[in-house]
């Protein structure tokens, strides 16, 4: 077991590299599936003003990926560096679908976006749309294997804990494929990133129609964008109710920490709009409530009751005991001359063996832990309830937010007036830029802090994960990445700021706004 | 399908092909990383450099991303004990590595030269030192590292960056980048014309004459020098004088991989002048040699223990499940032929010399 300061740090380590990474994944998401969608109406109108469109579009895609790929690297090296005791306890399960995922995405969409970068002169314009579509295919399908991989460690199907080898062992890959988190996050996940590549879109649009500039242009990205937009975040939202549903069944606590209940309430469940979560005194003070909501969400039904914190701290508690028992017995059998009653009866109860893991935090010797220490591990199941509570609602006011924006943008992108003349709400697309961004990284905390006490959801605690480093060894790397990552940030948004000035005149081709400038004769 | 053993040889087999295509492909990148600001002196001689590989470094790339990947879930435990105990050469490689795909797609946006200079040396950053660290990383390998297991299968690591640097491991690192930079210069060979080729062929013969002394120096320290283990019949690991050169008499054909390394930096040094192509190829040879070499004298070992020689890691006690294997070797049968086909597609479709007019016609849509 590594010292609280290494797994503290190792954990900001890993929470601020994959915060910063999920800056350009969603925008490289949705932005893909977007220029694909332009190059399919370019294809099939031969207008040359949609090709513009994706070249300019594909230039900000293009100083945005670049970041992607460079971030991604870092989390690719970090299970290995920093969580070598996870790599070691679930590297059978959790490494399958990161292998298949660059065998079956990576590639394709790496291989495929040179060739749409440098290939416009050497395709024909189908071959050309096709690589356009496998880029977004890509991309979509590297979201499909990580968060399937990340699915599991909120729900681990389709796996078995092995004495011998002392970690979990894949048993079905369907199982690991069709987990139902996963399908639901997928969808969530992809959806919320066509969201922010259409708010991208629409918000640059909106600024150069606010500016009376390149209309035409701006005009037809804006009603993409717009549409494509609202069908998008009607998913996220669908998906997000879903997920509700989903953790209703499967990830209680979590589910029971975003909505702060304390206590088990009679079914329907009130739904807890806002309220100031108190961890020690275990209440919400100032809820404000609305009736049955909670219940209708979590159970679709109004006689199923949502089981509060406490109450599953308690269950908590009794899988804590087995598992102290499923320790006593790994124990006897590590010696090697257990008998096979002793197997048996381990394999009954090895599911909780997660549970007796708790308490290693507290002492090495989980079969003599006291009754304090039993009762201070099952305390540990509940995640960070304020950050969960708070970070859940900031994520669905600003989805509420944007279905809004985008709703007004659709309707009014296809008005007689046009929407060049509608400053106002031009200017409600420019400032919801940093929404979906707002959203998604919240979505994150929720999903990742509400699974904390664990790195595997039941099975591996996350203080038990870390490599045997020391606190010096992160103070370094951890200095390293985040001073790497703000001058790297400052680089790309600068070089984002001056292409979206520049707007389409950065093509060079002497149709746009700059170049008429300049050259006012053509 | 397979039994657990013949999957685990399989894999091991698969990571070597992997790390191959990672060295064949991302290594002319690299190696053009390396030699940009010294072997182009103007912006269009460097931004020809850059754009011979601007298609394709990001496909190139994921050959390490799917190595590191293939190791993490065919070799867990090896992966994370790995990956901790060479914390800071990871560390550094990764700040080194943000540079390049940055570089790459940054340095043509802004028509500055101290932008377009500092994005030069960023690429030579990212570059030069992963590649060094990478021969540092495998150098040490056949030192041993300082790690045991607990009875939980932990890995408890111990280990320093400055105790990562001896003279095998450092000539390891010299041996990589020289390798790289043969390869780099020897592929830019083939897409530019002659103006630059002359500064490119001085490249090549020094990268593979550097590599070639280095390689029969590492040989001779393997063989004179230094101490290998060996797993014996009874599954006891025992260090012997020269144990590393141990698979050479247990299986003497594998004689064929250093001989096609020498052999491989011999002709690239030789046709460097003469046939490009053929320079090239020998360039392949080398690097493929070279890979099974340091793989074949390892086997079964991937990362041995200096102080617990019975908890070294293997690709016997390090692997997967038998299931887990099995379901990635379907997937890797299906998609491995799958990325080599529309790869070679990709740059049959923009194969071709890059001259200095292409790039001054093409201004504003090149890196």
């Amino acid at each position: 077991m590594s010292p609280d300061d290494v797994i503290q740090l190792s954990r900001m380590q890993f929470a601020i590299t994959a915060l910063f990474h999920f800056i350009f994944v969603p925008l490289t998401m949705g932005l893909s599936f977007i220029l694909a969608i332009m190059e399919s109406v370019y294809v099939m109108t031969g207008k040359r003003i949609y090709k513009d469109m994706v070249k300019f579009w594909g230039k900000l895609f293009a100083i945005n990926f670049a970041m992607g790929i460079a971030t991604g690297m870092t989390l690719e090296f970090q299970f290995g560096t920093n969580w070598a005791y996870y790599s070691h306890y679930v590297g059978d399960v959790f490494g399958v679908p990161l292998a298949i995922e660059g065998m079956m995405a990576f590639f394709l969409e790496s291989t495929f976006v040179g060739l749409f970068f440098f290939g416009w002169n050497r395709l024909s314009k189908i071959q050309h749309l096709s690589v356009t579509w496998m880029v977004a295919i890509g991309s979509n399908l590297s979201a499909l294997w990580i968060l399937i991989a990340n699915a599991w460690m909120q729900y681990p199907v389709g796996a078995e804990f092995n004495y011998e080898t002392m970690r979990m062992e894949l048993t079905s890959i369907s199982e690991l494929f069709f987990n139902p988190v996963a399908q639901v996050k997928f969808i969530h996940t992809v959806s919320a990133g066509y969201v922010t590549g259409s708010m991208f879109v629409l918000s640059i649009s909106a600024w150069y129609m606010l500016k009376r500039r390149d209309l035409a242009f701006a005009h037809r990205s804006f009603a993409i964008a717009a549409a494509f937009g609202l069908a998008s975040v009607c998913s996220v939202i669908v998906l997000g109710d879903e997920s509700g549903y989903e953790a209703g069944q499967i990830q209680k606590m979590k589910l029971a920490a975003i909505e702060a209940e304390w206590e088990t309430e009679e079914a329907p469940a009130a739904f807890t709009l806002f309220g100031m979560p108190d961890r020690e005194a275990q209440e919400t003070h100032h809820a404000v409530k609305i009736p049955w909501l909670l219940g209708i969400i979590a159970t679709r039904s109004i006689d199923t009751e949502v089981k509060g914190i406490k109450e599953l701290v308690a269950e908590n508690e009794m899988r804590i005991r087995e598992g102290i028992h499923a320790y006593a017995l790994l124990k006897s059998l590590k010696t090697g001359n257990a008998s096979d009653l002793e197997k048996e009866s381990f394999d009954q109860i090895k599911e909780n063996l997660g549970y007796g893991l708790l308490l290693k935090k507290y002492t090495d010797n989980v079969v003599d832990a006291t009754e304090e220490q039993i009762r201070l591990a099952s305390v540990d199941t509940v995640p960070n309830v304020p950050v969960l509570f708070w970070s859940f609602r900031l994520m669905v006011a600003s989805g509420s937010w944007m279905l809004l924006v985008f709703g007004l943008a659709f309707i009014y992108s296809n008005t007689k007036k046009h929407i060049s003349d509608r400053p106002f709400i031009l200017k409600l697309a420019l400032i919801s830029l940093p929404f979906p961004w707002i959203a998604s990284e919240a979505g994150w905390i929720v999903a990742e802090m509400g699974r904390q006490p664990w790195s595997i959801a039941g099975i591996l605690p996350t203080n038990l994960s870390t490599s045997t480093l020391t606190a010096d060894d992160l103070y370094f790397s951890l200095t390293g990445l985040i001073g790497f990552y703000s001058l790297l940030f400052i680089v790309e948004m600068f070089l984002m700021l001056k292409y979206t000035r520049l707007g389409p005149s950065s093509l060079h081709t002497g149709r746009y706004h700059f170049e008429k400038l300049e050259k006012p004769e053509e | 399908m397979f039994d657990l053993e013949t999957l685990q040889v399989i894999w091991w087999a698969l990571i070597c092909v992997l790390f191959i295509s990672f060295m064949l492909t991302n290594g002319f990148d690299t190696g053009i990383g390396i030699i940009l600001p010294f072997a182009a002196k103007t912006d269009t001689e460097r931004r020809i450099l850059i754009n011979v590989l601007a298609p394709h470094w990001d496909g190139n790339q994921v050959w390490l991303v799917l190595a590191i990947g293939a190791v993490f879930a065919a070799w867990p435990v090896i992966y994370g004990t790995a990956f901790s105990l060479f914390y800071f050469p990871l560390m550094l490689a990764l700040f080194c590595l943000f540079f390049r795909p940055l570089g790459f797609d940054y340095r043509g946006k802004i028509d500055d030269p101290r932008w377009r200079g500092f994005w030069d040396w960023g690429i030579f950053v990212g570059s030069a030192f992963p590649t060094f660290f990478l021969g540092l990383i495998i150098g040490n390998l056949y030192i041993g590292l300082p790690f045991s297991m607990d009875e939980f299968h932990r890995a408890l690591v111990s280990t320093t960056f400055i105790s990562l640097f001896n003279p095998f491991s450092i000539l390891s690192g010299v041996f990589c980048t020289s390798l790289l930079v043969m390869h780099g210069a020897s592929y830019s060979t083939l897409r530019t014309d002659d103006a630059l080729n002359n500064q490119l062929i001085r490249f090549i013969k020094m990268g593979s004459l550097i590599a070639l002394i280095s390689f029969v120096l590492m040989g001779l320290m393997l063989w004179q020098f230094m101490d290998g283990i060996v797993l014996n019949a009874d599954n006891q690991v025992a260090s012997v004088k020269a144990g590393w050169l141990n698979n050479y008499s247990v299986h003497p054909d594998l004689i064929f991989a250093p001989i096609a390394g020498l052999l491989g930096l011999a002709m690239a040094y030789l046709f460097s002048a003469k046939s490009p192509l053929l320079a090239f190829f020998s360039s392949c040879v080398a690097i493929i040699g070279a890979v099974i070499t340091a793989s074949g004298s390892l086997f079964p070992f991937v990362v041995p223990s200096s102080i617990s020689l019975q908890d070294s890691l293997t690709i016997f006690n390090g692997s997967s499940s038998t299931y887990a294997l099995t379901v990635m070797s379907w997937a890797a049968a299906f998609f491995v032929p799958v990325i080599f086909i529309y790869t070679a597609w990709c740059y049959k479709q923009l194969w071709g010399k890059l001259t200095a007019r292409f790039i001054h016609e093409n201004d504003h849509s090149l890196y």
